[in-house]
């Protein structure tokens, strides 16, 4: 290809590569939702069956591999690094293709592509990113992070993983937390102490291998009773110099990145087309609970309709603003308190339209499975920073306060 | 609707640019509230410079009658940031009277008004609402009939903006045919528009009368209903934008505080308390903003989600409004409770230009219908 191709050049092809490959989606699948047809599942977290998972992950490494090698694996990344250099609206344009189709998806991949990757892009050697970025995008290694620690939750700054640097390499140990996918991963972003001072300006960002001697990784129950995430342990665990991403003592900038990533990709996270906030299974909630009618519980239903149009109009002005040069800055944090608070809403209103059928299994579609979000929502608000931080983070760099305390 | 052109256009940006100039030389603290207290309750000075500098009167008037041209889109960039600063002239009256005119689609009176509209020598508004603060229910609150002289109408019709100093009226009545929009103007007999005492004092609102008051029809007799929805639609975008812009003064004036204001020997902005306050401001603002750009943006591109964006904009921006100057005031402290300090304008434009646009309970009654529950 010498020249760039139009976007509708550039989606027609796209969509004949799918086609030729992957059956395309029932069309029920498609417009998203049907009441009481196929599983009523409603998750805050995905807590899939780590039997199901594990199997369901070379699929997942293939399609990645076959997007790669076909130049969709990177679209809007630079060519450089083997990525496409197409602008980001072509890379929009094909996820929004690939949901015509059953395909893998990426679903397993949002922190490996959506955070660790963007992250070795922005603060990664040439080299690094030479290496890395190509087996990222393509699946042959997936990535975790490796951030939170028993005693470094809101204040990540005082992580006490320990990085200890031995000759041309660094010896880790410590216990990680809320580790989303370690035990699908085989790379990890970790961000480990390597002095003893000062704050913010003693951390260093690396990258473990997953499956090195003295790692242990172990699910984590949450109150859903799911695993979600999982515990880390780290005895004495080597990582060569070469893993280490940007300056000794600059792995809070570096945690900085993938944080804002996080939020971000929490932020703009619908949740699937026919998700939890879809309108039609919210309609159909009602109905089938008979208080269409009911004035009340109508008001109620265009209340939290409204929240949710609000948060959706205000994610895509600021995707068109970042599209027009205006990038945004930690305010887009506020997307992510706006969708937890969304979250909690959305509970209670569940809560309201089925009383009782909510917290015993009647056996009625659509029903219980809703327990299942009223015992996630209190993570959102807690993962990729809790309100609070996130708010003291944009008082201060957005609104130019002074450090709050 | 598709998502691209959200942000703002280079055009609607030099507007923004222009209009910002203009305002920030003229409408100072001191200024807005000497030009409350005159019987129009606006300076006409700065109305006629908004008119004929910038083109603002006419901004919806198509070219060929010598206006702007422009659609809802940019004129939500002006509302929001007339909003910012309280403008309390007949911009807004003026645009929903221009919207209703357009809609009828009465090609005479287009070519009778329009041009004087775009001049800024007259100014319009729309009578719609019944007593109960209605714009749907209670059409017949003014009736018309046609004698030998033409058509009369008899009613009243209440909460109008800009009622008392509107040239041209434009106003729903029903007919044996149904509903229809006449055109009154001002001085006609047995017309009057009686100022009331209102909460928002950079709004001022009348009642008017009609009794045998000559009319002129426009567009088919029983054909008003599109009239009378394009000023509603209109009116819910302006509620937005210019909920959008006060609160970005709200916004602006509380960091400004909470920056300078020291107690306990630091800057208040320093306890969390206040910081997360800040911050929420913040939030409101950017969805606000958002919020009214989409339901402008849908509207202008005649998408299938326009009046459902620009009802859950009113609806949340409304309150949004009401929440952010309530919490202004209290992070302002005492200040913030005296008659000299501006927010309590904003307080009152919140609390009022919410009623005047429609209750909450009627936005999410409207949201249920246009979803389909």
């Amino acid at each position: 290809m010498t020249s760039q191709p139009s976007l509708e050049e550039f989606t027609q092809q796209a969509a004949g590569w799918l086609a030729e490959r992957y059956p395309k989606m029932p069309r029920s699948d498609q417009s998203g939702f049907a009441w009481g047809e196929g599983s009523d599942e409603v998750r805050v977290f995905q807590e899939p069956d780590p039997v199901e998972e594990a199997d369901a992950l070379p699929a997942i490494r293939r399609w990645r591999q076959e997007l790669w090698d076909h130049g969709y694996g990177w679209i809007a990344g630079p060519v450089a690094c083997g990525g496409g250099g197409l602008p980001a609206a072509y890379q929009r344009a094909f996820e929004q293709l690939t949901r015509r189709y059953q395909v893998p998806g990426d679903s397993a991949l949002t922190i490996s592509l959506g955070m660790v990757a963007p992250t070795i892009g922005r603060h990664g050697s040439e080299e690094q990113k030479q290496y890395w970025l190509p087996r990222l995008y393509s699946g042959a290694q997936i990535a975790c992070q490796l951030f939170s620690e028993p005693g470094a939750g809101s204040d990540l700054a005082a992580v006490a993983a320990r990085a200890v640097r031995s000759g041309e390499s660094w010896r880790v140990t410590g216990q990680k937390v809320w580790t989303s996918g370690a035990h699908l991963a085989d790379i990890g972003e970790i961000i480990c102490r390597t002095a003893a001072g000062p704050r913010h300006k003693n951390l260093t960002a690396f990258l473990v291998d997953m499956r090195a001697p003295g790692v242990t990784v172990r699910p984590l129950r949450q109150m859903t009773g799911g695993a979600a995430f999982n515990e880390v342990f780290l005895d004495d665990v080597e990582i060569p110099d070469s893993r280490r991403i940007g300056d000794e003592g600059a792995g809070w900038a570096v945690a900085m990145t993938t944080l804002g990533h996080e939020r971000s990709a929490m932020g703009s996270s619908s949740f699937g087309g026919a998700g939890i906030f879809s309108t039609e299974r919210l309609i159909g909630l009602v109905r089938a609970a008979g208080k269409d009618a009911d004035p009340v519980i109508r008001q109620d239903f265009a209340e939290l309709i409204s929240q949710l149009r609000l948060a959706r109009y205000t994610r895509d002005v600021m995707a068109a603003r970042a599209q027009a040069g205006q990038a945004p800055g930690p305010e887009a944090a506020l997307n992510k308190i706006a969708l937890s608070d969304n979250m909690r809403r959305l509970a209670g209103f569940v809560a309201n339209v089925l009383g009782p059928a909510l917290v015993a299994d009647t056996g009625g579609w659509g029903t219980y499975a809703w327990t299942s979000v009223v015992l996630g929502a209190p993570g959102y608000r807690l993962g990729g920073g809790t309100d609070e931080i996130l708010k003291n983070t944009i008082a201060q760099r957005v609104l130019g306060l002074p450090r709050p305390s | 609707m598709a998502t691209d052109g959200l942000a703002l256009t280079s055009d609607e940006r030099d507007l923004q640019s222009a209009l910002r100039a203009m305002l920030a030389g003229e409408l100072s603290s001191a200024g807005l509230r000497a030009a409350l207290e005159t019987d129009a309750g606006y300076r006409p000075e700065l109305w006629s410079a908004l008119a004929s500098d910038l083109g603002l009167a006419g901004l919806a008037v198509p070219e060929e009658f010598g206006g702007l041209g422009l659609g809802p889109a940019e004129a939500a960039v002006v509302l929001e940031d007339l909003g910012r600063v309280l403008y309390p002239g007949p911009f807004l009256a003026t645009w929903l009277a221009t919207t209703a005119l357009l809609a009828t689609g009465d090609a005479a009176a287009h070519q009778r008004w329009l041009p004087r509209i775009a001049e800024g020598t007259i100014a319009g508004c729309v009578a719609v609402a019944d007593k109960a603060g209605s714009w749907g229910q209670a059409a017949d609150a003014v009736r018309a009939r046609h004698d030998e002289r033409g058509w009369r109408l008899d009613g009243a019709r209440w909460f109008v903006i800009a009622g008392h100093v509107a040239d041209v009226i434009l106003v729903p009545a029903v007919t044996d045919s149904g509903l229809s929009v006449f055109l009154v103007e001002r001085g006609a007999d047995g017309f009057s528009a009686e100022p009331v005492s209102v909460l928002d004092l950079t709004r001022k609102v009348a009642i008017v009368n009609l009794d045998g008051a000559p009319a002129t029809l426009l567009g088919r007799e029983g054909g008003g209903q599109a009239a009378v929805e394009a000023a509603e639609h209109a009116l819910l975008l302006a509620c937005a934008a210019e909920a959008a812009g006060g609160i970005g003064w709200c916004l602006d004036a509380c960091v400004d505080y909470a920056k300078t204001r020291t107690q306990f020997g630091r800057p208040i902005g320093g306890f969390q308390a206040v910081a997360h306050a800040c911050v929420d401001m913040l939030a409101h603002h950017q969805s606000s903003s958002a919020a009214a750009r989409y339901a402008a943006v849908a509207t202008a591109r005649g998408a299938p989600d326009a009046l459902l964006a620009a009802r859950v904009a009113a609806l949340r921006t409304g309150e949004a409004y009401r929440t952010v100057t309530e919490a202004a005031i209290h992070l302002l402290g005492g200040i913030g409770f005296t008659w000299e300090h501006d927010a309590h304008l904003y307080y009152r434009r919140a609390w009022s230009s919410q009623q005047l646009t429609a209750t909450p309970q009627a936005h999410r009654a409207a949201i249920a219908e246009l979803v389909r529950l």
